[in-house]
């Protein structure tokens, strides 16, 4: 394939000479978060009865992994009680929430968290939600989240 | 049979949008013009995960916390394969008395299993031009 | 054999006329790097990337053949404030008439071309940027260099 175009006047060239030339790519990144949950939480039962949370026993915290460009905030909501076996009163409950990894707040907390982010490459926040209740859980499968934001 | 003259080639620049690979939500943020009421924002959503998942886009209000009214995308729901992008559209009305209005735009898997729901949501901002 | 031929009235060409020339190479397909989903790498293998294609022709005429290389691969523009740490890599397979070779920045850059009148090698080059801390949002672009010699 010839390219025919400007003739440049690059003087003479001798045989053998070394002809160097430059190749381009380019590429754009935009600011962009993207979270993927990884390993969904576990709760577990304490011995009592009355804490049925991730961080009990065999429980497993939750695993979201966080790739950020730009500057970007992670919200955590306020832990709710979706789903509770029959037979359950809700209202006694105490949901709280609590995170390690990327960030640490090691603290359980029943409100809200956030922290910044600023560029993150491949990392795992670990997030821990536990519901405490004096009188106890009877037995059945409950569901709570919290919703976690990043933008 | 005839030797041309050497011709040295010039270095290309050549520019071009790298797709984002499987993130999320992209761009997070954007601002724009609109010389009539309707303000659209191309946004690329992405499948992080390593199975074919279904993720809801919601207009929201700036605060993430209500659905944004006069507000719409035109894939409210995305099934992808793992490691996918997709291109939706977000358009949204804007008042003509207030001039500039701003939405969020949150996308999250339809079902998730767990104690988290994860989600990325974005702001974007209209402005009435003239 | 055919190249035997052709070379004493190769060499007789070159002799009438003085500008020699050394190689033309034109980019067929533009480069195109993208972003990890892990966001540590920037590549033309990366998914939503585009490998460099080379179009690489116009070779002096040798009895030794002609050398082609690839090096230099470096960030040539970045986003202000960006100043992390870097490697490269580059690959590239390349294929001629009857031939092909293939190699990395790392290990072996080079390769031989025959000289046979009227070549043209097509070069496929990747480039990659990987930082382990990320590459902030903006427009990036690497150079590459071929040399033909």
């Amino acid at each position: 394939m010839r390219v025919a175009g400007v003739v440049v006047l690059s003087g003479l060239l001798l045989p053998g000479t070394a002809q160097a030339v430059d190749v381009t790519f380019t590429g754009l990144v935009v600011d962009t978060c993207t979270i993927a949950l990884t390993t969904p939480g576990v709760m577990l039962l304490s011995n009592d009865g009355t804490i049925l949370g991730s961080d009990q026993g065999l429980g497993v915290p939750a695993t979201v992994t966080v790739v950020s460009i730009g500057t970007n905030t992670i919200s955590l909501a306020e832990p709710t009680l979706l789903t509770y076996p029959a037979g359950y009163t809700p209202g006694g409950e105490t949901l709280e929430i609590a995170y390690t990894g990327l960030a640490s707040h090691p603290l359980f907390s029943e409100m809200g968290l956030s922290f910044n982010v600023g560029l993150l490459s491949l990392s795992e926040l670990f997030v821990d939600l536990k519901m405490t209740n004096p009188d106890g859980f009877v037995q059945g499968a409950y569901t709570a989240k919290t919703v976690l934001t990043c933008s | 049979m005839q030797l041309k003259p050497s011709i040295l080639a010039a270095t290309l620049l050549l520019a071009f949008a790298g797709g984002a690979a499987s993130q999320s939500l992209s761009p997070m943020r954007n601002d724009g013009d609109t010389p009539s009421q309707i303000k659209g924002f191309k946004l690329f959503v992405g499948n992080p995960y390593p199975t074919k998942m279904t993720f809801i886009v919601l207009p929201m209000d700036p605060q993430f916390r209500v659905p944004a009214e006069n507000a719409a995308v035109n894939f409210p729901q995305l099934t992808m394969a793992p490691g996918t992008t997709r291109q939706v559209i977000v358009t949204f009305r804007i008042d003509p008395a207030i001039k500039e209005r701003t939405i969020g735009v949150c996308v999250q898997p339809k079902t998730i299993e767990g104690t988290v729901m994860p989600r990325v949501c974005g702001t974007y901002t209209g402005r009435l031009r003239g | 054999m055919q190249l035997m031929r052709l070379a004493p009235l190769a060499m007789a060409l070159i002799a009438a006329v003085s500008t020699a020339e050394a190689c033309t190479v034109a980019v067929a397909t533009p480069g195109i790097l993208a972003l990890a989903s892990n966001g540590q790498t920037l590549s033309s293998s990366n998914s939503g990337g585009v490998a460099s294609v080379l179009a690489i022709s116009d070779l002096d005429l040798d009895l030794n053949g002609r050398r082609i290389t690839v090096s230099n691969l470096r960030l040539d523009s970045t986003p202000a404030g960006f100043a992390a740490p870097v490697t490269y890599a580059a690959s590239y397979t390349a294929t001629w008439l009857l031939g092909s070779a293939s190699g990395s920045l790392a290990s072996n850059p080079s390769f031989n071309v025959p000289p046979v009148l009227d070549l043209v090698v097509t070069l496929t080059l990747h480039n990659t940027v990987t930082s382990t801390t990320g590459f902030r949002q903006g427009n990036y672009s690497t150079k590459t260099t071929v040399t033909c010699s």
